[in-house]
């Protein structure tokens, strides 16, 4: 949920003083519709990428972070680490 | 995304870093996190130093540790600890979440003040806990602040 601009001047800042800047990538269950993640023994879905779609999304978040000049994202599904 | 990476179809030194929410538990899945590609792992928040020494025997990628964990994944305040998982974890990314604060993901412009305020807090909170490191932990070594190193994802531009 960051514009284009405010990504290059979170690169810029970190470019400048050589500190790293990293992104956690979405969407998550927790951002679908399904309710899996709200019921009680469902919780540690929540963080999961859940279907093809939404893997398809975060690798669309993590390209367009490179473009941006982003070097560091955080991920939270091991799917997504392969 | 790893595989990705290699292919160089993503930056080769773009910085995967998996996240406390995985929570890995085990030596064995922090092995396979970083078959996968995982440069730092984040271990479960509620890990002794014993757990997570063992998870130093059996990889090699520097660990993210909260010293103080997020309502969200426990709360935990560990600050007097940092010294001894430092001398017997290392390396290892100390960070700090905040006991007792909002879960303010995914964060908007109308939670601006509370994002900045806990930010500011978190700032003093790393503070107290580097100065805690200066008194029981003089040998600790830390990476300076200001330099270039190889492992950390300095954006490019």
């Amino acid at each position: 949920m960051l514009s284009d601009a405010q990504i290059r001047s979170f690169a810029q800042i970190g470019s400048e003083r050589n500190i790293e800047v990293c992104l956690f990538t979405t969407p998550r269950a927790k951002f679908d519709t399904g309710a899996l993640w709200n019921a009680p023994a469902g919780k540690f879905i929540q963080w999961q990428v859940r279907g093809a779609d939404q893997i398809r999304y975060s690798l669309d978040d993590i390209f367009r972070a490179c473009d941006l000049g982003i070097r560091s994202v955080l991920l939270s599904d091991y799917a997504s680490s392969r | 995304m790893g595989k990705l990476r290699d292919r160089g179809k993503l930056p080769r030194n773009l910085i995967i870093k998996s996240s406390a929410i995985l929570a890995p538990s085990n030596p064995a899945s922090c092995s396979l996190l970083e078959r996968l590609g995982a440069d730092t792992i984040n271990v479960s928040t509620d890990f002794s130093t014993a757990l997570i020494g063992a998870i130093r025997e059996a990889t090699q990628a520097p660990l993210d540790i909260y010293a103080e964990s997020p309502d969200g994944i426990g709360g935990f305040v560990r600050h007097f600890e940092t010294p001894e998982l430092i001398e017997h974890c290392s390396s290892i990314y100390i960070k700090l979440g905040l006991r007792n604060s909002a879960d303010i993901y995914p964060y908007g412009r109308h939670m601006k003040s509370l994002a900045l305020r806990l930010s500011l807090e978190r700032v003093r909170r790393s503070k107290l806990v580097y100065d805690l490191i200066q008194r029981e932990y003089r040998d600790a070594q830390m990476s300076k602040a200001g330099l270039k190193f190889e492992d950390l994802g300095v954006p490019e531009i």
